[in-house]
């Protein structure tokens, strides 16, 4: 009977990793490892992301794919922990032998698989993380296709000097890189437009519960949280201050603003900024709508938020550049080299803009706008551009008393 | 000054009331079969899943009443299938920590399985109460989290009673306290296993549905709760009810306050800190003093 | 009303009892004797169905009963009171002495054993709301014998009731056996280090030794066997 169970149990377990661990398939495909938390906290996001790039496998394939070859996206699961990242990116790189790392999100992650990437010669182009450390390295096989936060912050700082200009302001962060770096951005802001900063707060990933933080703000009564949260825990947050009848303006880096925020908070997310690269928001760009309708006939029914257009345009610079690079000649090291040059030359319009590396990998065409939460006429809650005026879709509005919104 | 220590407390009171319902079914089991189960807050998972899905057929109220029954009878199926199939076939003959492991991996194995039925995106339940707040002198809360409250301080009284009272419910306490003898009294052994499981699990999915409606239901959300659970049992004494009660509301007033007073970023560290003090001054736990041979 | 019939019971690979058979007839008072580790609980746990064996029967009132669980052994009267007073500390003593009567329904029939208890132990009745982790030594015993006799018991098995207990306290527990055995019509099995007293009072006796019966014999021949009188009775 022991043995028996002992076995079951074991033959069960073998079942179980052999599903999650898919054995590589046959050699003649363009390889390119994608990391992502796929599952964990964060695996919403990752999908999102994902779709994105499948969009891109699609249209890159039905133009006859590359050089005759299929290509195979090998996914290495990070769990948005660093650790995990590096056993992902150790496994694509040296046992799939990927010839290029694609993907990855969360800044603490990247900042450890880029630098594996780089030191083994296997180019990594970073999808989703606005940590500056990730290309400030000097690191030449590294590049990101999303802004940095310095970036991402350029026009809401603009906003906050020019437009707001708020006396007392607080900062409530997730204990993370991705908080950490971008409250010195905002600390520098702050000291620049002199205003006090009252409190400096920060929560774990995956709380749920903020009331004693969020009462503790109230009590500081700030005009301005800055708040940099995932998008879980910036509904929460939302919530949670209605409960404890807090006003202010709240502020964070606009990645939280996905569909899975809009369903939770409804119309609680009101007033709420952020900067946003979301493409429905810039229709006006032919590539860009393009993207959108492409992306809305693959997937009836979903709304094509700023990961899956990053997702997109991440493996469109990846598989364009392979294209550049040339038919893979099967030495590895100098297959990578090669695929590396092209992308230092990348030139593409995508669904977030020009695509262009300065000197360290950085993208630095893409610029995101300032946006605000605000109710349609039927409650229902959506990011509008504030600022600036010549691309602005809206006024600001400033955040109202729980008990005199309109929506509740 | 005043109203925010008022505040905070309420704030921790309220969720110490959560931690304290679904402890109380991790402490039970862990009495009577001596089980470390990190599957626990899994519990909640499930339970938070079933009021999605039923109120996606029965919206409002009566849809959300149905869901805390619904719950109750799915998780605890749920809890009866856990101990038969996995647990009870290892007590005896595995060591502890084996078990242990075993538990991780059921805590692993349903979280991947409600990640690929559910998906990973949070799903909310929605709040009969649509959002309603209260505010009394300068405190603020939505009645959501005051009926919470209020629930859980009821299921865990009607909890009491029935262990206090009844015949069965006393018999479980002699179980946990001593299994051989409870045997020789004639308790059917397996059944009180069974009827722990069963009501462990219903309450921590009960809990689940108010935990899930208060904050988001996802894959994961199980993780947190397991982790305060075992705080809170530690805190009180392992396979200590009233232990398991006070522990609950000890640590979300400690955590509301500490982080208050303290450091926000510590908020979750003090249950940990609380902890090593406990096993080193007094290893029992707070209420254990009398508990175990 | 008792037989063990040459059962065998094993810890792993360890053998604990190697055909092992006693019987006792109804209203006997039998001992059990042997040293630390001879088996003698293993063989209470074997036939209150704690411990089955891997062979061999145990027959009760006609009925084998060595296959089922141990509170089906309980409902058809063994009752098994274990070495070291096992009673529930956070239970107050009255919770413990109700948990004795877990299996019987007539309330009425189990007050009268409550009141019968109380009149044999006293101290007990003082002691009814406290809970049995406060309990002295004796008073413990005293409720693991109590909480017995309230499972309405027709084979009383009780496992080394005065282990541990000064002088004073060992006596007032041998009385307070005597006196059961005496007002109830019961079947008693004893296990007792004191194997003086033990002869003294039972009707016959066994010596187990490694797991085997070595010797059976009346209460008074086991008393001046030589090898028992060296082993047992310290001459």
């Amino acid at each position: 009977m022991k043995t028996r169970t002992r076995l079951i149990l074991v033959a069960a377990c073998l079942a179980m990793i052999s599903a999650l661990v898919m054995p590589a398939l046959g050699s003649a495909t363009v390889k390119i490892g994608i990391l992502g938390p796929f599952t964990g906290s964060l695996a919403f996001n990752a999908g999102e992301m994902k779709k994105g790039m499948e969009l891109a496998l699609d249209e890159v394939n039905a133009k006859g794919g590359l050089f005759g070859q299929q290509i195979e996206l090998i996914f290495g699961d990070t769990e948005a922990k660093p650790d995990k990242g590096l056993a992902a990116v150790k496994k694509l790189v040296t046992r799939d032998n990927v010839l290029v790392v694609g993907g990855g999100y969360a800044s603490s992650v990247n900042i450890a698989t880029s630098e594996f990437c780089h030191y083994e010669g296997c180019p990594n182009v970073v999808a989703i993380a606005i940590s500056p450390t990730i290309t400030n390295r000097g690191y030449d096989f590294v590049f990101r296709t999303s802004p940095n936060s310095p970036q991402f912050l350029e026009g809401i700082n603009e906003w906050l000097a020019k437009v707001k200009r708020p006396k007392r302001v607080a900062f409530f962060m997730e204990n993370s890189d991705y908080g950490r770096d971008g409250q010195k951005i905002w600390e520098a802001q702050c000291e620049k437009i002199g205003a006090q900063v009252l409190d400096r707060l920060y929560f774990e990933i995956g709380s749920t519960d903020f009331t004693a933080a969020i009462s503790k703000l109230k009590d500081k009564t700030p005009d301005v949280v800055f708040n940099i949260a995932s998008t879980t825990e910036a509904a929460l947050i939302q919530k949670q201050a209605k409960e404890l009848n807090f006003v202010t303006q709240w502020i964070g880096v606009g990645g939280q603003f996905t569909q899975a925020y809009f369903e939770m908070t409804g119309p609680v997310s009101e007033y709420a900024m952020g900067s946003s690269l979301e493409p429905t928001k810039a229709m006006k760009d032919p590539v860009t709508a393009a993207f959108v309708n492409a992306y809305q006939a693959k997937f009836p029914g979903s709304r094509p938020g700023i990961f899956s257009s990053q997702g997109y345009d991440n493996l469109q610079v990846i598989l364009d550049a392979v294209e550049r690079a040339g038919k893979p000649t099967g030495n590895l090291a100098a297959d990578r080299k090669k695929i590396r040059d092209s992308l230092a030359a990348t030139n593409m319009k995508l669904s977030q803009g020009l695509i262009r590396f300065d000197k360290t990998g950085q993208v630095d065409t893409v610029f995101p706008s300032p946006v605000q939460v605000q109710l349609d006429n039927n409650c229902k809650a959506d990011t509008q551009i504030i600022y600036p005026a010549e691309r602005a879709a809206a006024e600001y509005q400033t955040p109202k008393p729980w008990d005199q919104r309109r929506c509740k | 000054m005043e109203s925010l220590f008022l505040q905070q407390t309420l704030n921790g009171l309220i969720i110490g009331s959560i931690y304290s319902l679904i402890a109380i079914g991790l402490t039970m089991i862990f009495g009577v079969m001596k089980i470390s189960n990190f599957a626990h807050g899994d519990y909640s998972m499930v339970g938070a899943y079933t009021a999605v899905f039923l109120m996606a057929w029965v919206p409002g109220w009566m849809g959300w009443v149905g869901s805390i029954i619904a719950a109750a009878a799915v998780v605890g199926i749920l809890g009866i299938v856990t101990e038969r199939l996995i647990f009870r076939p290892l007590i005896g003959r595995w060591t502890d920590i084996d078990i242990i492991m075993v538990s991780i991996g059921l805590f692993i194995l349903l979280e991947n399985l409600a990640q690929l039925f559910f998906g990973a995106t949070p799903q909310m339940i929605s709040d009969p109460f649509k959002g309603a707040t209260v505010h009394i002198g300068g405190v603020s809360t939505s009645v959501l989290r005051v009926f919470c409250f209020g629930f859980s301080c009821i299921a865990i009284g009607a909890l009491q009673i029935f262990l206090n009272r009844s015949k069965l419910g006393v018999a479980i306490r002699a179980t946990s306290q001593n299994r051989f003898a409870a045997q020789l009294m004639g308790v059917d052994i397996n059944l009180i296993y069974t009827l722990t499981f069963w009501v462990g699990a219903a309450l921590a999915g009960v809990a689940g549905v108010l935990y899930g409606t208060t904050f988001a239901v996802h894959p994961l959300m199980g993780a947190m709760p397991t982790l305060k659970a075992f705080v809170v049992t530690i805190l009180g004494g392992m396979g200590n009810i009233r232990g398991a009660i006070f522990g609950g509301f000890i640590l979300g007033i400690a955590e509301s306050l500490g982080g208050n007073y303290l450091a926000m970023e510590y908020q979750h560290a003090i249950g940990f800190f609380i902890i090593i003090l406990v096993l080193l001054l007094r290893p029992r736990g707070l209420f254990g003093a009398k508990e175990g041979t | 009303m008792l037989r063990v019939e040459e059962i065998n019971v094993t810890y792993g690979k360890a053998v604990a009892l190697m055909d092992v058979s006693l019987h006792l007839e109804r209203g006997e008072l039998v001992t059990l004797l042997g040293s630390n580790g001879a088996g003698k609980s293993t063989l209470l746990k074997c036939v209150s169905g704690i411990k089955p064996p891997i062979k061999g029967r145990t027959i009760f009132d006609g009925e084998e009963i060595q296959k089922l669980p141990s509170h089906k052994i309980v409902q058809r009267g063994i009752i098994h009171v274990p070495e070291g007073r096992a009673v529930f500390p956070d239970l107050t003593v009255e919770e413990n002495l109700r948990m004795g009567a877990f299996c019987r329904k007539d309330e009425n029939a189990v007050r009268k054993d409550m009141d019968f208890v109380f009149a044999l132990l006293p101290r007990l009745q003082e002691r009814i709301n406290q809970s049995a982790g406060t309990l002295s030594g004796g008073e413990a015993q005293m409720l693991a014998i109590g909480r017995g006799l309230l499972a309405e018991p027709k084979l009383l098995m009780l496992d080394e009731p005065s282990l541990g207990l000064a002088p004073v306290l060992r006596d007032n527990i041998f009385a307070v056996i005597r006196q059961i055995y005496q007002e109830k019509d019961i079947t008693i099995l004893l296990v007792e280090q004191n194997a003086r007293w033990a002869l003294q009072v039972a009707a016959r006796g066994y010596v187990l030794e490694n797991g085997r019966i070595r010797l059976e014999d009346t209460g008074e021949k086991l008393a001046a066997n030589p090898h028992v009188q060296r082993a047992y009775l310290g001459y």
